[in-house]
């Protein structure tokens, strides 16, 4: 009995001295990859009616304004080379509007233009995705915002009506 | 049960435990018996031998650990990718977790007895340290990006430590009677390089913006980051020579002490506790630190349309930041603290193996 007893001991403590050990692979960090999901703002404009209108109310139909960008390292960075600017467009004021952006290299020549935006009278949130890689803006320092505005009924400067663009870059970053 | 059945039956059991074991760990040299490296986690204990020499030399020592993650957790042998897998542990770990890792290589080490009552000893060993809490907020912000507007991604409280140096050491252990031993050592460190952040705080946002679609944001942001012997133009001269001329005394200075005690309360219960690294690094030598403080907000660039005022859209937001974002450098010397270890450690010996070491005590 004694040495059944000991026995016994001795088997319930040798089951706490094995332990399972579970099979892991160290290779998989090879394959490690981060992608961070970004949507940073980019341009925004809040016009009125006046910007189309010189010192005389005579209509002016093309508006541009341009900002140096100094991001690019950082869009070298997109997953799977995919860079998308989305534009949301809003306007109160009674004439089609054609919106682009023009792309500048450093020697301020021309890259390439986006795809062209139109928005109708009194339109609101109306969206424009346009995906680009990074070979098409990895010369890209400035960008234009150029504002079209179509023939139609005359302005009416007295009335509080606008046209809004608001914009965000969307992109994975990748390392 | 006789003793004799004992340490026949032990012994298989010692053989077993050893055949069972696939993995390394570190063997806890504390209350080691006769192992000479137990008075470097507590300095009062009882040394049977007069005199020992050791040179481990290649004798490593490594800890590594983490709180609230394991290892199988990332690197399971299985389909799951492994991006899927970290980040599900990530999201599972709270800002209380942490992650540590020790290493310590001891060279030399020589004790002598001087008299019945007091043992010297004292060598040299080279350590590796890192810590660090797991700044949960700033992980997330790393697999959201800006997704989620009003969340605030914080770096409160976020701490970290690295360092590398040689330690000098040399104690005293005293038997002041049967019942009580005392200890201490002294250590001289040189550092090689330390890196430390502490005290931080501030947060990074996403928010719908007013004027555009988004508002981005750092709030409050007070980061700091102080490094010794880490920064460098170029690491051409680094090499194992130049690290071992720094172990040895020509690195950043410092001096430590470990204490212990060590109670015998009769011949089957005994307590000890030792506190180790009380110690201070006082960084000299390439010391560079770096600081990030203020708000600062955007939604992007405004454009104006105003031909008779042309505006530089982005040096006015470059001038902003730089405004309203203070980033600074320099080289003033700092402190950097020992990480600090405190050993307890109870023990109650049934009375026949008692009576075995009564008889080796004595």
């Amino acid at each position: 009995m004694t040495r059944l007893k000991s026995a016994s001991v001795l088997l319930i403590l040798l089951i706490f001295t094995v332990s399972c050990i579970k099979d892991i692979d160290f290779d998989q960090i090879d394959d490690l990859t981060f992608a961070t999901p970004l949507s940073v703002s980019f341009v925004y404009v809040e016009v009125d009616q006046s910007v189309f209108l010189d010192a005389n109310n005579q209509e002016i139909s093309h508006v541009i304004d341009e900002s140096d960008i100094q991001i690019i390292d950082f869009l070298s960075h997109a997953e799977d080379n995919v860079i998308t600017i989305v534009t949301y467009l809003t306007n109160t004021i009674d004439r089609e509007f054609v919106i682009e952006y023009e792309f500048y290299d450093a020697q301020n020549q021309l890259v390439m233009i986006s795809d062209s935006m139109l928005i109708q009278p009194n339109s609101t949130n109306l969206t424009y995705e346009m995906s680009y890689t990074y070979a098409q803006l990895e010369n890209v320092t400035r960008v234009r915002t150029s504002i079209r505005m179509l023939p139609g009924v005359p302005l009416r400067p007295l009335l509080d009506r606008n046209l809004s663009i608001d914009s965000t870059i969307n992109m994975n970053y990748e390392y | 049960m006789s003793i004799r059945f004992l340490n026949y039956h032990s012994s298989i059991l010692l053989v077993f435990l050893s055949l069972s074991l696939s993995a390394q760990n570190l063997i806890n040299t504390y209350d080691f018996a006769n192992l000479p490296q137990s008075l470097l986690s507590n300095p009062s204990y009882d040394v049977s031998s007069d005199l020992f020499i050791t040179v481990p030399v290649t004798g490593n020592q490594l800890v590594v650990g983490s709180s609230g993650i394991e290892l199988y957790d990332v690197f399971a042998d299985n389909t799951i990718p492994i991006e899927q897998k970290l980040k599900e542990a990530i999201y599972e770990m709270s800002v209380k977790d942490a992650f540590l890792f020790n290493q310590k290589n001891e060279l030399i080490h020589i004790g002598y007895k001087l008299d019945r009552k007091t043992f010297l000893s004292f060598g040299f060993y080279e350590e590796l340290d890192f810590y660090s809490n797991f700044p949960k907020s700033m992980s997330e912000l790393f697999y959201e990006g800006t997704t989620q507007v009003s969340k605030r991604y914080t770096i409160d409280n976020y701490a970290f430590q690295a360092d590398m140096l040689g330690v000098f050491h040399v104690g005293i252990q005293k038997h002041i009677d049967d019942s009580w031993n005392i200890g201490a050592r002294l250590k001289l460190y040189s550092g090689v390089f330390n890196a430390k952040s502490s005290n931080n705080s501030g947060y990074v946002y996403t928010d719908l913006g007013a004027d555009n679609v988004y508002r981005h944001g750092l709030s409050t942001v007070d980061v700091n980051l102080q490094t010794s012997g880490v920064i460098y133009d170029d690491y051409d001269f680094v090499s194992s020579s130049y690290i071992l001329k720094k172990l040895a005394l020509s690195g950043n200075k410092g001096l430590g002490i470990d204490l212990g005690f060590t109670y015998y309360h009769d011949y089957n219960l005994t307590v000890s506790g030792s506190i180790t690294d009380l110690g201070v690094l006082f960084n000299t030598h390439d010391v560079q630190t770096f600081q990030v403080l203020g708000n600062f907000q955007t939604e992007g660039i405004g454009l104006e349309f105003d031909p008779d005022n042309p505006v530089d859209y982005w040096e006015n937001l470059e001038d902003d930041f730089n405004q309203s974002v203070d980033y600074s450098e320099d080289e003033n010397n700092y402190i950097s603290w020992r990480p600090i270890q405190l050993n307890t450690f109870a023990k109650y010996s049934f009375e026949k193996i008692c009576r075995l070491q009564l008889s080796w005590r004595s």
